[in-house]
């Protein structure tokens, strides 16, 4: 149905979230809003400590004992914050799968390849051993590992590359709708990061599913992603389709973050000094007041140091920034 | 190339099983007294008759003599002779062995059948007020010495009326009861810190949870500390029995080990020592084998 | 301002070679695994050298047999045409930076202490802790601060702090950098670029970069070459290398990512 169509995969409204320190909570999450088409890939860009990780664990229900929690994530519809452990366990890893960072950390050390996918695919439905195995060899496989010698593996004994594909077989072998894969080419060279990007994409729109790339590198979005959302501090900043986002940005702290690439092999400059951002990366325990971008943008103003900028759309790239605030 | 490990970890263990032999015979030189020593108090034992038994008991003999004799009656399977029995100390141990082996086995298996799930429930419900009862079990078990809790067993044996002296129930839950602790906690202890390493919530974030989290994802990761555990379980076999046997009057090696001692009956004193010791190397080199079995990164070169 | 004498390398490696076993763990006699097979290089003062390459072709064990963290099976290593015997002959002349900087923090220290402990290998007294803090752009109120409450960027510009200390304040010397820059944010990683530049300008220091990031590698490097399973099979400057590369390796490491305006899209 049309409708149906219209519906967002995920919508995600005013989420708040914090990590419980001693006695208090730090809020790192505050008032983030975005939906996510079916069928869209869609990159989270930001850098490390900004709020990206716990966007994603909040709504899976796995940040840490005695966290903060507040606002709503529907997925299909269905809401998750809030929801009983027992309806988060069916959805993570078959409706919603996470591809987490660091692909030798996250693989247990003393199962088999294979068997870890296969016990994937056997937490969310009753099947037998053998028939776990032959799906987790056909994920395998659709991840790009094809010899099943790899297949019977131990982590330590794979490459880089190899266990990033054992990690993204993993999260496809329920054929989820919505994939969320964390920083994906992080540990890898230039060449192993674009084959896992491409892969990452295809196996998505085969599969009709959503992707939520959390990433970094301006790069890396812009290499697969349809809309791109930029995260600073726990809020998003600005967010709309990829080529309007990358080619003219809006926000400060993304243009800065665009200006801090290198330039291609090839172009050649005397100056080897790069347009930094200048200051350093917000410590949640002590935001600045008003815009918390404001101490390091510049083009602060007189009102950025006191008031929080509103959201400001034009068609459906949205930024929040007094700069672009429509004069009353 | 296992077996060639295993030979050298062989020889090893006969090396050490020789260093410990000499070095017991020459402590118990050095203790005062002998088989004999009290025979002077005895009236009707005459000065020659006395001297008579030392020639025959080879009492007299050089430290050396004495050694280079065990070690010839080890080769020959005797490992010396009682001179409280007049048998060789392997006849006596033999059965002795057994029985003991009887109890020890049996609390091993229990105590690791019980202690593993129990470490690993406790683990995954750390912060349920049922664990904390537990752990606070736990630890008061640790606290109680393993003394108190036989001469506990022998009370309720003695009140009750139930057990009589053949019955190795008692004895083998005061020895489960004494070996849990340590076992649970560490079984604990290694759970929980796998479960904080990032491979654990990835497996939540995959949807693995319950069960098969716990002891098909998390319990093999957690293997690692609980195989040497497992080693140094196998090799407290001989020696852990001691006191409950003989409190509880178990007819294993204990009372026949703290009698010997008693009686200065040498050779039937070195013999257990080295049973003992045998089993400790035994223990530890299972605990090495079973760690290479259980944990692929030390098995397999990447 | 320290003369920068481009005409003779402060340093020199011939024919460096590193073999060793790899043992299985009882027993057996090992593979023999060859991670450098010969490698020659000149580096000059006030210059970079970028050492690319995939992972696994021996770059960091190059990295630490120049820095005399390893010893070489075989090849020599010249700093101002003296030959360096043991490793270690030159640590007061050059000092290495790692990608995980905050691993060779010891977590128990204030920064201040951080700072003291290179400074021991000089038998040095005189801490001077803001000024260093200052040429690393690391602010004074930090000297107090415990390392492990440091974010990314500041344990990066720590690490870099302390290799200066060693390195002491005059003459050239020889910074290696194996994958310093690998972990950091783009917008920290800039910053860091930034200081690194103008350290070089100040100091006339050497660097000899390992990057698989091949942009960072371009941008910083007066030369760049190309290690492939031990061996260097193409150098040269930047722009000409990625102009025309002429070898296979050169070429598939060229296949990195789009530039950010997503020119080009999978």
């Amino acid at each position: 149905m049309l409708l149906d169509a219209l519906e967002p995969l995920l919508c995600v409204d005013d989420l708040r979230a914090g990590y419980r320190v001693g006695s208090s909570v730090v809020s790192v999450l505050r008032a983030v809003s975005f939906e996510i088409q079916p069928g869209q890939v869609v990159a989270l860009l930001g850098e490390s400590g900004g709020g990206k990780s716990t966007a994603i664990l909040a709504m899976l229900g796995l940040l840490p004992h005695g966290s903060a929690l507040e606002g709503s994530a529907r997925f299909q519809g269905l809401e998750l914050i809030g929801a009983p452990e027992e309806t988060l366990q069916k959805i993570r890893g078959a409706c919603i799968s996470y591809i987490p960072q660091e692909p030798l950390l996250s693989l247990n050390p003393v199962i088999r390849a294979i068997d870890q996918v296969a016990m994937v695919a056997r937490a969310h439905e009753r099947i037998g051993i053998r028939e776990s195995r032959q799906r987790a060899r056909v994920a395998l496989q659709q991840a790009g590992l094809d010899e099943s010698q790899l297949h019977n593996s131990y982590a330590h004994q794979l490459s880089g590359g190899q266990r990033q594909r054992v990690v993204i077989a993993q999260a496809i072998v329920n054929r989820p709708s919505l994939v969320i894969a964390d920083e994906p080419a992080g540990a890898l060279d230039a060449p192993s990061a674009q084959e896992i990007l491409s892969l990452l994409r295809g196996l998505v729109q085969k599969m009709g599913a959503s992707l939520l790339l959390i990433t970094h590198d301006p790069c890396a979005a812009s290499y697969i992603a349809d809309r791109v959302m930029v995260m600073y501090a726990g809020r998003i900043v600005e967010q709309g389709p990829a080529n309007d986002i990358l080619r003219s940005p809006l926000h400060p702290y993304t243009r800065g973050l665009l200006r801090s690439v290198l330039n291609p092999p090839g172009a050649s400059s005397s100056d080897r000094h790069v347009a930094a951002i200048e200051g350093s990366p917000p410590d949640f325990r002590q935001l600045p007041n008003g815009c918390t971008f404001h101490p390091r943008c510049p083009d602060r103003m007189l009102i950025c140091a006191d008031t929080a900028p509103p959201l400001t759309s034009l068609a459906s790239h949205q930024t929040c920034c007094f700069l672009y605030d429509q004069p009353r | 190339m296992l077996s060639r490990y295993l030979l050298r970890r062989f020889a090893h263990i006969a090396f050490l099983l020789a260093g410990i032999s000499a070095l017991s015979f020459a402590l118990l030189e050095l203790a005062p007294g002998d088989f004999l020593g009290e025979a002077k108090l005895n009236p009707q034992l005459s000065a020659q008759t006395i001297a008579a038994l030392r020639e025959q008991y080879g009492l007299n003999k050089s430290l050396l003599q004495k050694y280079i004799y065990w070690l010839g009656s080890v080769a020959k399977g005797d490992f010396g002779v009682s001179f409280a029995y007049n048998l060789p100390v392997s006849t006596l141990l033999w059965p002795r062995m057994l029985k003991t082996l009887e109890l020890t086995v049996s609390s091993l298996t229990l105590s690791w059948l019980i202690a593993v799930p129990l470490g690993v429930w406790s683990a995954a419900n750390r912060r349920g007020w049922l664990d904390r009862v537990v752990s606070f079990a736990v630890s008061a078990l640790l606290a109680i010495p393993d003394l108190v809790l036989a001469c506990i067993a022998l009370l309720v044996a003695v009140r009750s009326g139930i057990f009589h002296s053949g019955d190795p129930v008692l004895p083998v839950t005061v020895l489960v009861l004494g070996a849990l602790p340590i076992l649970v906690r560490h079984t604990r202890a290694a759970l929980l810190s796998v479960s904080a390493e990032p491979f654990a919530r990835a497996a939540l974030a995959n949807g693995i949870h319950g069960f098969e989290l716990w002891f098909r994802w998390l319990l093999p990761a957690a293997a690692n500390p609980l195989a040497s555990l497992f080693g140094l379980s196998v090799a407290g076999l001989i020696s852990s029995s001691l006191l409950v046997e003989t409190i509880l009057g178990w007819p294993g090696l204990g009372p026949l080990f703290l009698e010997a001692i008693g009686a200065r009956d040498f050779y039937l004193v070195i013999g257990p020592v080295i049973l003992s010791a045998a089993f400790l190397a035994g223990g530890t080199l299972l605990g090495d084998i079973l760690l290479y079995m259980v944990d692929p990164r030390i098995r397999l070169e990447s | 301002m320290t003369s920068r004498d481009s005409a003779s390398p402060i340093l020199r490696v011939r024919g460096l070679t590193k073999t060793y076993r790899r043992r299985k763990w009882i027993g057996s006699a090992g593979d023999e695994v060859r991670a450098l097979r010969g490698v020659d290089l000149d580096l000059c003062a006030g210059k970079t050298i970028a050492i690319v390459g995939a992972s696994g072709g021996g770059k960091s064990t190059l990295a630490r047999c120049v820095a005399g963290l390893e010893p070489a099976t075989s090849g020599e290593i010249f700093f101002r045409d003296q030959k360096l015997g043991k490793p270690g002959d030159a640590r007061h002349h050059i000092q290495m930076i790692f990608q995980d900087s905050g691993a060779s923090l010891n977590p128990r220290f204030s920064v201040a202490q951080a700072l003291l402990e290179p400074l021991a290998i000089r038998q040095e007294r005189n801490l001077n802790t803001s000024e260093r803090l200052r040429q690393v752009g690391l602010p004074e109120t930090l000297a107090s601060q415990g390392t492990s409450q440091l974010s990314g960027g500041q344990k990066a510009r720590l690490a870099l702090a302390r290799a200066l200390a060693a390195l002491g304040e005059s003459g050239a010397a020889v910074l290696i950098l194996d994958e310093s820059l690998a972990s950091l944010d783009l917008s920290v990683q800039a910053q860091m670029i930034n200081l690194l530049v103008d350290l070089q300008e100040k100091r006339g220091l050497a660097y000899l970069l390992i990057a698989h990031d091949l942009r960072l590698a371009a941008h910083l490097a007066d030369e760049i070459a190309v290690l492939f399973e031990g061996q260097i099979v193409e150098r040269g400057a930047p722009h000409r290398l990625f102009a025309a590369p002429a070898h296979p390796h050169t070429a598939y490491l060229l296949k990195t990512l789009a530039a950010p305006d997503g020119s080009s899209r999978a």
